[in-house]
C-alpha cells in the first residue's frame, strides 16, 4: 500500500467519479521509463552500499527531472518493501570492497554503535563536553585509541544505527513490468482505504473457471463483512450468473478502521486475477475546505486495458511470476519477520504470505492445508477432540441457495445427511448481525418443509467494529432459533458447549423422526428378537452389541434410515426404543451390562461360584475363565451387590464385600 | 473525537496548556466543562514553587555562505510564485495544496523548504551555541531543536547526549538517568522531551528554532520551571534564532504565550 498523500487520481466533479491514474505497462510508455530509472537507483545503492539519505536524494533528483514525485515516491514505495535496511558495520562484513572492513566487525562483536556512543558521551562529559572544536578532537582520539581504531571508522560507527546511515541490506530484484503492476495493485489498494462499500460483481458461470470462489473465500477468510447476492445478467449472446458480493468499507466502521482498511485491500490481488469482475466502490473524499464527498469509483477487467496484463498468457505469466517473486521473498527475511513489530510490515508479510498459500492451494493439492485464520485452526481442531461422530468439512464451496442467495460457510458439519453450515465472523457491527440474520431468517421462512437449514454462527466478541456498551447483550439481543445458533469466541475460546448441545439436538430430532417411526420401530426389534433367541441357544456366555448391530444391518435394505445410526446409539438416544429392547431381553431372560448381552442363567451360575470370594483379583479371574470381556467385570460385580473397596490401582489389593445377600435379578 | 467516545458521565481535564493554536480548545469546555481552577507559572513562579526564570534571545547572523544560498532559494522561490502568478502572500498550508497538481509550485515549495531548513539549521547557531556553552560551565542545560537533524548535529560537534523520537528506550531512559545523578551536565533533545515524559530537573534550557506555537513553549518552559532546593537558583531560558529570515516570525509568535509574563521577563532581566 502506498499512503494516501501518494495516490495519483483524478476528479469528474460533475459525475462524481474518482478515475486512479494507473501506470501504463505498455513498451516505451514514460512510466515504464520511470520505473526504470527508479529500480536503478534501488540497485545502485544496494550493489554499493549508499546510505539511505542518499538513495533519498537521488529519487528527489529524479522528482525533479519528470516531476511525477507522486509516482515516484510510489514506486519507491513499492521498492522499499523489497528492501531491508542494515547497520553499515553489519554489511561491511560481507563485502571485501572495503578496505577499513575488517576493523569494524571486530569492535561491533562487542559494541553496539549505542556502546560506542555511550563511552563517548561519557568521556566527553569527564571533560565536561566538547566545547571548542579542540576538545572535541583530543576527546574522539582519545577513544579511538582506547578502542583501537582509526579515528574515522569510529566517527562512522558511531551514528551508524541512524536511520538514514543505514544501507540497504537485501533486495529483491523485481522487473519493471512487475513494478508497475504492483503499483497499480497499490494504487488501488489505497484508494479502497477510504471507501464507504464496496460492490464486487463476479461472473460465476461454469465456464469462467473457479477464481470467484476464490475470492470469496478470501472475503470470507479476512472476515471481511460482507453479503451476497446472486443475479442473472441476460446479455447479448449469453445469460450470465452474476454474484454480488457487497463489502462493508473501512470508513463505515468506527473501531479498528486500520485493520479492517488493510484486510479490504488484501482482496484486491485475488480480484484482478479472476476471469470476469468489475469492482464498484464508494470512495470518500474531503475537499480542501472540509467538505465531504462521495466519489464512485469503477473498474473491471476490461477498464484500464493497459494497466494490467491483457490477454491469458501474459496473465498467467505475470500471475506466476508475481508468486514466485513473493515466495522468493519469503526466505530472505527469516529473521526480519520477528524483528519487525510495525504494524505495517507485519501485516504485510502476512499478505505474501497469504497469496502463496492460495497459490500453493490452487497449484498442488498436495500441500497440506495452511490456516489463515487461527480461529479456523482452533475450531477444527477443538471440534475433532469432542468425537462427535459429525464429520467436519474445511471450506467448503460456497453455497447458493433457491432463494438467491449464497454464503461462504467456514466449516460443513454433516451427520445423518445433515448439514451444520458454520460460519466465523470476525469483523461486525449490530446492524450487520442483524441484517445477516435477517437473511437467514428468510431462507427459514421460504424453505420448503423437506428442506433442512441449519447454521452456526461463531462471532468474534473482540472485534465489534462499533461503540456499544455491552457486546453480549447485543448477541444475545438476537434471538435464537432452532435453525441458528448464534455463539461467540473471545481470545480463541470457542463456547463448544453451545455448539455440541445444538448438534446433538438436531442429531435427536433426526433419530426420533426418521429411525424411530414405530414402522421402523417394530421391524428392528423383530429382527432383533431372533437374533437374540440365536444367541440364546447358543453356548456363547455374551453377545456384543456391536455385532448385533452388524447382524440387524444385514437385514436391512437399501435406503434404510437404521443403516446411518448404531444400534447404541439408538438405545442412548431413545428412551422408548430402549424401553422396547431391555424388554423384549428379560422376556428372554436376558441382562444387557453397557454393550454385552448376558443370559440370567449364565450369570447365577458365575454368582454360586463367586459369591464367597473376598478379594477382586480372585473374583476377576474366575469371570476371565467364564469368558466375560474384562471390560464389564466390574460392572457386573456391582450390579451382583458387590461392594469393591479399592486400595490403589491392584485388582488384587482390591476387597469386595457383599451388600444384598440375594441375588436381585 | 476520541474524548467525545468517552463513556464516563463525569469528567476532569488536567492540563498545563489548555490555548492552542488551532483554537480547538472550545471543544474541550464541551467536553469537560469551563475552566474551575488555573494557576499560570508566572503565580506559580512568584511563590516559589517553580524556579524564576529568565529569557534571553539572541539574534544570530547567518554565516555568509548560508546568506547566500538563502537568498538564492528566496529569489527563485518568489520568481517561481510570480510565474505561476501568485502576487499576494501566500500561506504554507495552501501552498502545499496547490503544489500537489503544479510541478512549479511543487519546485517553489522544495525552495522555500531548504531556505527554512537553511535558516533553521544555520551553523551560525552552532557557533553560538558554543560561546554559550563556553560561558556557563556549571549549569545543568537541555538544549531543544526542532529539527531532529540538528538535534545530532550539535550532539556530534559537543559530543553530549541525544535523545529524539528514535532513540531507543534503553538508551533514552540510560541517558536521562544520568543526567538526573549529574553525570551528564548537558544533553540536547527534540519535542519528544515536551510533555508526558518525567524529565529530570534542569536550570538552563537553550532553544534552537522552534515550531512557533505557544502550547509547545510553554510546556517547553514548564519542564524547566522545577522548584529548586536552593531558592537562589534562577532558571535561564535562551533562544537563538536566526535574523532576518522568515524564522523570526516563527519566533515572535512563539512568544506570544507568555507576552501577558512581561513584566517578569524585564523584572529578572533587571
Amino acid at each position: 500500500m502506498i499512503s494516501s498523500d501518494l495516490l495519483r487520481c483524478k476528479l469528474d466533479n460533475k459525475s462524481y467519479k474518482i478515475y486512479p491514474i494507473l501506470c501504463s505497462l505498455e513498451q516505451n510508455s514514460k512510466d515504464v521509463e520511470i520505473a526504470k530509472q527508479v529500480i536503478q537507483v534501488f540497485e545502485y545503492s544496494y550493489q554499493h552500499g549508499v546510505i539511505k539519505e542518499k538513495l533519498i536524494q537521488s529519487l528527489k533528483g529524479l522528482e525533479q527531472i519528470y516531476k511525477d514525485y507522486k509516482l515516484i515516491r510510489g514506486l519507491a514505495a513499492v521498492l522499499e518493501k523489497r528492501c531491508t535496511f542494515k547497520v553499515i558495520s553489519q554489511v561491511h562484513s560481507k563485502d571485501p570492497h572495503h578496505s577499513d572492513s575488517k576493523q569494524p566487525i571486530e569492535i561491533l562483536k562487542n559494541f553496539t554503535a549505542m556502546d560506542i556512543r555511550r563511552s563517548v558521551f561519557d568521556e566527553s562529559a569527564r571533560q565536561n563536553i566538547a566545547v571548542s572544536e579542540q576538545t572535541r578532537k583530543s576527546i574522539l582520539e582519545k577513544m579511538s585509541n582506547k578502542l583501537g581504531i582509526s579515528n574515522e571508522t569510529l566517527s562512522k560507527v558511531m551514528w551508524s544505527d541512524l536511520d538514514e546511515n543505514m544501507i540497504i541490506g537485501t533486495f529483491v530484484p523485481i522487473s519493471v513490468e512487475r513494478l508497475l503492476l504492483s503499483y497499480n495493485v497499490s494504487l488501488i489498494q489505497t484508494l479502497l482505504f477510504s471507501c464507504l462499500k464496496i460492490r464486487i460483481g463476479l461472473g460465476s458461470n461454469l465456464n469462467l473457471g473457479t477464481r470467484w470462489k476464490e475470492v470469496l473465500r478470501e472475503v470470507k477468510r479476512l472476515g471481511l463483512m460482507y453479503w451476497l447476492d446472486v443475479v442473472d445478467e441476460t446479455t447479448q449472446d449469453s445469460k450470465e450468473n452474476m454474484i454480488i458480493c457487497s463489502i462493508e468499507g473501512a470508513l463505515n466502521v468506527i473501531k479498528l478502521t486500520d485493520r479492517y482498511g488493510s484486510a479490504i485491500s488484501k482482496i484486491i490481488p485475488t480480484i484482478i486475477k479472476s476471469e470476469r469482475w468489475h469492482l464498484q466502490a464508494d470512495i470518500l473524499r474531503i475537499t480542501n475546505s472540509g467538505k465531504k464527498l462521495v466519489y464512485e469509483f469503477e473498474i473491471s477487467e476490461k477498464s484500464y486495458p493497459n494497466s494490467f496484463p491483457s490477454d491469458k498468457t501474459t496473465k498467467m505469466h505475470f500471475e506466476n511470476s508475481f508468486y514466485q517473486e513473493n515466495e522468493s521473498k519469503k526466505d530472505p527475511f527469516p529473521m526480519n519477520k520477528k524483528s519487525h513489530d510495525e504494524y505495517n510490515s507485519k501485516d504485510r508479510k502476512n499478505l505474501n504470505i497469504q497469496e502463496i498459500n492460495i497459490e500453493n492451494f490452487i497449484n498442488n493439492s498436495n500441500v497440506p492445508m495452511l490456516f489463515d485464520s487461527k480461529i479456523e485452526k482452533i475450531f477444527l481442531q477443538k471440534f475433532e477432540l469432542f468425537k462427535t461422530g459429525w464429520t467436519i468439512e474445511r471450506e467448503p464451496e460456497p453455497i447458493i441457495t433457491k432463494q438467491k442467495t449464497a454464503f461462504i460457510p467456514d466449516f460443513v458439519l454433516s451427520k445423518f445427511g445433515n448439514r451444520v453450515f458454520v460460519e466465523i465472523i470476525g469483523f461486525w457491527t449490530k446492524e450487520y448481525l442483524e441484517r445477516k440474520i435477517t437473511k437467514i431468517f428468510e431462507i427459514v421462512q421460504k424453505k420448503t418443509h423437506d428442506e433442512k437449514f441449519f447454521m452456526i454462527l461463531v462471532i468474534n466478541l473482540e472485534n465489534l467494529m462499533s461503540y456499544e456498551l455491552n457486546e453480549e447483550d447485543k448477541i444475545t439481543h438476537i434471538k435464537n432459533n432452532r435453525n441458528v445458533l448464534i455463539t461467540s469466541y473471545k481470545n480463541d475460546r470457542i463456547s463448544f458447549k453451545e455448539i455440541l448441545k445444538y448438534i446433538k439436538d438436531i442429531e435427536n430430532i433426526y433419530i426420533s423422526l426418521n429411525v424411530l417411526n414405530t414402522q421402523n420401530q417394530n421391524k428392528i426389534i423383530q429382527n432383533m428378537i431372533r437374533l437374540v433367541e440365536g444367541f440364546r441357544k447358543s453356548e456363547l456366555s455374551c453377545l456384543y452389541l456391536g455385532n448385533l448391530d452388524e447382524m440387524l444391518k444385514k437385514d436391512c435394505t437399501d435406503g434404510d434410515a437404521f443403516l446411518k445410526v448404531s444400534l447404541k446409539e439408538l438405545i442412548d438416544k431413545n428412551n422408548d426404543f430402549k424401553f422396547m429392547f431391555e424388554n423384549e431381553l428379560s422376556k428372554k431372560l436376558l441382562l444387557m451390562i453397557d454393550d454385552y448381552i448376558l443370559k440370567t442363567q449364565f450369570i447365577e451360575e458365575i454368582w454360586k461360584d463367586i459369591k464367597n470370594v473376598i478379594n477382586l483379583g480372585e473374583a476377576c479371574k474366575i469371570l476371565d475363565s467364564e469368558k466375560i470381556p474384562e471390560k464389564i467385570q466390574i460392572n457386573l460385580l456391582t450390579l451382583l451387590g458387590f461392594h469393591i473397596e479399592w486400595n490403589g490401582l491392584d485388582y488384587s489389593k482390591a476387597k469386595m464385600t457383599l451388600k444384598n445377600s440375594d441375588l436381585s435379578i | 473525537m476520541i474524548g467525545e467516545q468517552f463513556i464516563s458521565p463525569y469528567r476532569l481535564g488536567l492540563t498545563a496548556t489548555i490555548e492552542r493554536e488551532d483554537g480547538k480548545h472550545v471543544n474541550i469546555y464541551k467536553l469537560v466543562g469551563k475552566i474551575v481552577f488555573s494557576k499560570d507559572f508566572y503565580e506559580l513562579s512568584q511563590n516559589n514553587h517553580l524556579a524564576k526564570f529568565r529569557l534571553k534571545k539572541i539574534k544570530v547572523e547567518m554565516l555568509p555562505d548560508e546568506i547566500l544560498r538563502y537568498k538564492r532559494r528566496i529569489f527563485q522561490y518568489n520568481q517561481l510564485l510570480k510565474e505561476a502568478k501568485i502576487f499576494y502572500p501566500i500561506r504554507l498550508e495552501r501552498l502545499i495544496i496547490l503544489s500537489a497538481n503544479n510541478s512549479n509550485l511543487r519546485k517553489a515549495l522544495l525552495l522555500r523548504n531548504e531556505a527554512v531548513d537553511i535558516a533553521l539549521n544555520s551553523y551560525a547557531k552552532i557557533i553560538e551555541l558554543e560561546k554559550i556553552l563556553k560561558y556557563h560551565t556549571t549549569d545543568k542545560t537541555i538544549i531543544f531543536t526542532i529539527h531532529t537533524k540538528l538535534a545530532y548535529i550539535i550532539s556530534d560537534r559537543f559530543l553530549i547526549p541525544v535523545i529524539t523520537h528514535r532513540t531507543k528506550n534503553e538508551e533514552r531512559n540510560e541517558i536521562l538517568e544520568k543526567f538526573k545523578k549529574g553525570l551528564y551536565r548537558i544533553i540536547v533533545t527534540t519535542k519528544v522531551l515536551d510533555e508526558g515524559t518525567d524529565v529530570p530537573d534542569a536550570n538552563m534550557g537553550i532553544i534552537l528554532s522552534g515550531t512557533g506555537s505557544k502550547r509547545e513553549f510553554v510546556q517547553r518552559l514548564g519542564r524547566l520551571l522545577r522548584p529548586k532546593k536552593d531558592v537562589e537558583n534562577v532558571a535561564n531560558l535562551i533562544e537563538i534564532i536566526s535574523s532576518d529570515t522568515s524564522e523570526i516570525f516563527t519566533s515572535n509568535r512563539r512568544n506570544k504565550g507568555i507576552s501577558n509574563k512581561k513584566q517578569l521577563i524585564d523584572k529578572s532581566d533587571q
